[in-house]
């Protein structure tokens, strides 16, 4: 660029000087001067050849007078002698004066002339007495000294035109020259003036290439190709100003169901290239509707489809099944033939108006399809809307509720179904709220666990149960759960440690509760901060035990203190034998690891007996106790002497 | 025509200045496109009667600068009514040159009687000499003003 720059200004400015140095020579060379010196030199031959005739003709008027002897004739040889004396005075100055100062023969020639010419007047005076011969003698040596000099004069001036005309050749060939020069350089410049042009202009272009690039990069996702957020976000800006009263815009939230377990299984490679695949078929089934639609990757397994369709002809439900039909058949990756399901939520903006909130509604609808279970198409409906308000106004709130202890513990005893003494208590948090009255923990703490909350809830819990625990007899053990967030990002350990310490409950009476999930997330960490905390003395407890994955490897790896089935095993064992072996298996299990087995949700009788009769020895539920605040914990029996009064009391309250 | 030319000679002389009674002698006769009579005769002392206007100019036939006093041609034009476009000037020489009748009101060329001060002698190219400013106007030094510029002038006549 810069060498093209500065040839570019090499002749550039080699165009200009030439430029000057030919208009500086063409006006010098044209000059007035030199046109005066030209129209002197025919003056000077003009004046030369009227001399010669001037002579002439006063030679003539004096022969004629020597013929006549008439006085006129006289008189007219005088006056062409006085015409004659004059153009001799017109040679001897001005130009005539510098023509002759320049030839020195002619100038000696013509001073002898003007001596001639001066000795004839005498001779004139006595005519015709002097006799002609002398005066024609004398005029015949004047007439060669005036041919020299009008010859001369002639000559010189030809040789002075052809000397003028070589030079003016030149001078045109110079002019030509200079011409030609400018030519060139003018042509080279405007050829480098061209060649920059297209340098610039494929630099433009390169430009505009590469604008379009990132512009693609910046509105599409890098693995899929399909839109992003932005993309998403444009159109929908653009809808809202350009939607028509016979047009629809479609939203539909997808959120793959299980995809984690499948990047956990297949690793991220795998996960990569189901994505691809799926973004290709949901591209292809997007572009397969008529309309301006759009299918978008808005997070790492979210979908977002936008069809902007005609209103008649547009069957929403029917669209939405076929979606789902979509994930029917197994998609071909890379990695081989994969399945994978999604719960989808979908929203309908008929009004340019509602097209700001369309998103917001399908992700709505999806949230709760999520929570419905796998597999869930659900359309936006107001009331979700009104329970995202609820759920936003418990968001608010909860950090309030937690600084104002407004959350505390109830706590549901557990038993020895054998014998049925009590044997323990589980700490369940409860918000009874100002407004809208009491809040389950099914709503709250998954609230708590995305917004950090649940940190400050888990100790609270904590501290709680280990204060209130040590107005019980010393066998009662309290359990508290622990969540994922928790273990992830607090120092569990120390919180232990301190809590066990400032309250001096002994570490055997306090057992803590993960669920699988947890384990799964993180397998290496959680193991490893259990074992420290079991190292304190404190017990760990598996919940829901059943309803996952039931790894065999962290079940080995981990010397869990109890194993607590699931409620969900209580009600299949009424019907289902299959789930009585199960239970069986599990119960061989747990002897196998030395862990005790609990059961939860144990609501009547009949179900109490069974898992009685299946061996199991503890178990919690509505038949024993629902949960209880504190207050009413201390007027509890809890002796073994007094336990068929507690079961008989137990189970009427049961049935409040 | 005799007549002028016996006049000349008495008032030139042979080289020498005009006398008094020497410039009522008859120098230019006007022919031609003229109002009234077909010739007007002038003399000196008639041509002085008319503004004078002066030129100081180098030309190519002196030497340095010099002083000429005259009668501009329109002048003598309008004051003998003479029409036209073209003049013919005949000099004592025969030397004839035409004068476009445009040039009087473009260059003012001034019909001199006086070089320096003093009447001119047929041996100042006298009596009468058509002089140009070539000072003040440079672009008439040129062959075509040169040749107009007609002196020992004996006749002019309007075409």
């Amino acid at each position: 660029m810069t060498r093209v720059n500065l040839w570019h200004m090499a002749i550039l400015g080699g165009f200009l000087i030439t430029h000057f140095v030919f208009w500086t020579y063409f006006y010098v060379s044209y000059s007035i001067e030199q046109e005066q010196v030209r129209s002197l030199d025919y003056d000077t031959v003009w004046s030369a050849t009227n001399g010669r005739n001037e002579f002439y003709r006063f030679s003539s008027s004096v022969n004629r007078y020597l013929n006549t002897n008439d006085q006129s004739d006289l008189d007219d040889v005088l006056l062409k002698y006085e015409i004659l004396l004059a153009r001799m005075d017109t040679w001897s100055s001005g130009s005539f004066k510098n023509f002759l100062n320049n030839s020195p023969e002619e100038n000696s020639v013509f001073e002898q002339l003007s001596y001639d010419l001066s000795g004839l007047s005498p001779m004139l005076q006595n005519l015709p007495n002097e006799g002609g011969s002398t005066v024609q003698t004398s005029l015949q040596e004047i007439a060669k000294k005036v041919e020299k000099i009008a010859g001369r004069s002639y000559q010189s001036s030809i040789e002075r035109f052809a000397a003028e005309r070589r030079d003016f050749q030149d001078r045109l060939m110079t002019e030509k020259r200079i011409v030609m020069g400018l030519l060139v350089l003018a042509t080279c410049l405007l050829a480098v003036v061209m060649r920059q042009n297209w340098i610039l202009k494929q630099a433009n272009a390169q430009i505009a290439g590469d604008t379009n690039q990132l512009s693609f990069m910046a509105k599409h996702d890098a693995l899929t190709g399909l839109a992003n957020r932005t993309l998403v976000d444009e159109h929908l800006r653009y809808a809202s100003e350009h939607l028509a009263a016979d047009e629809v815009l479609l939203a539909v939230a997808l959120d793959l169901d299980g995809f984690k377990a499948i990047n956990d299984t297949l690793g991220h490679a795998g996960g990569d290239a189901l994505l691809v695949a799926l973004s290709k078929r949901l591209n292809d089934y997007v572009d397969g509707i008529p309309g301006k639609n759009l299918a978008a990757r808005v997070g790492g397994d979210e979908f977002l489809l936008l069809f902007w369709c005609r209103k008649r002809g547009m069957e929403f439900e029917t669209t939405i099944r076929f979606l789902a039909g979509q994930f029917n058949s197994p998609l071909d990756t890379t990695i081989g033939s994969l399945l994978v399901g999604t719960s989808i939520g979908y929203a309908v903006a008929t009004e340019r108006e509602e097209i700001e909130s369309v998103i917001l509604n399908a992700d709505l609808a999806l949230t709760e399809a999520k929570l419905e279970g796998p597999g869930t198409a659900l359309r936006f409906a107001t009331p979700m809307r009104t329970r995202l308000e609820r759920r936003l106004q418990i968001e608010r709130e909860l950090p309030n509720a937690l600084q104002n202890s407004l959350i505390k513990p109830h706590y549901q005893l557990q038993f020895n179904i054998v014998t049925g003494e009590p044997i323990g208590l589980e700490a369940l948090a409860r918000w009874n709220h100002g407004d809208i009255g009491p809040v389950s923990p099914m709503e709250f703490i998954p609230i708590a666990e995305a917004s950090g909350d649940i940190v400050e809830l888990g100790r609270l819990m904590l501290r709680a149960a280990c204060r209130d625990v040590l107005f019980l007899p010393d066998h009662m053990r309290v359990s508290v759960n622990l969540s994922m967030i928790q273990l992830l990002n607090d120092d569990v350990i120390a919180l232990v440690t301190d809590t066990l310490r400032e309250t001096g409950l002994s570490p055997n009476r306090l057992k803590l509760e993960v669920t699988e999930s947890v384990i799964m997330h993180n397998v290496d960490l959680v193991e490893s901060v259990l074992s420290k905390i079991q190292e304190l003395g404190v017990s760990i407890s598996l919940d829901d035990f059943g309803t996952g994955y039931s790894a065999l490897s962290y079940l080995s790896n981990f010397k869990w203190d109890e194993l607590k089935i699931d409620r969900s095993f209580v009600i299949a064992c009424e019907t289902s034998p299959k789930a009585l072996n199960i239970v069986n298996v599990i119960k061989s299990l747990a002897d196998k690891m030395n862990a005790d087995l609990l059961v939860e949700g144990l609501e009547t009788r009949e179900q109490a007996d069974t898992f009685r009769k299946l061996g199991c020895r503890y178990g919690q539920g509505y038949y024993f106790s629902k949960p209880i605040p504190v207050e009413q914990l201390r007027e509890f029996p809890m002796n073994v002497d007094q336990e068929e009064k507690t079961l008989t009391k137990l189970g009427a309250a049961a049935h409040n | 025509m005799l007549r002028i030319l016996a006049g000349l000679i008495l008032v030139l002389g042979l080289g020498s200045a005009a006398t008094a009674e020497d410039i009522d002698k008859t120098v230019l006769t006007i022919s031609g496109k003229i109002s009234g009579e077909e010739s007007v005769d002038l003399s000196i002392r008639q041509l002085t009667q008319l503004s004078r206007v002066s030129y100081t100019t180098s030309t190519p036939w002196h030497d340095g600068k010099v002083s000429f006093e005259g009668v501009l041609l329109g002048t003598l034009m309008k004051h003998v009514g003479a029409t036209g476009e073209n003049a013919e000037f005949i000099a004592l020489n025969e030397y004839r040159s035409t004068l476009p009748v445009s040039d009087f009101k473009e260059h003012s060329p001034l019909l001199a009687y006086m070089k320096d001060g003093k009447y001119m002698t047929i041996r100042d190219k006298g009596p009468l000499f058509v002089i140009y400013p070539f000072d003040d106007k440079p672009e008439l030094k040129t062959e075509v003003f040169f040749s107009r510029s007609v002196w020992q002038i004996r006749s002019i006549e309007f075409r």
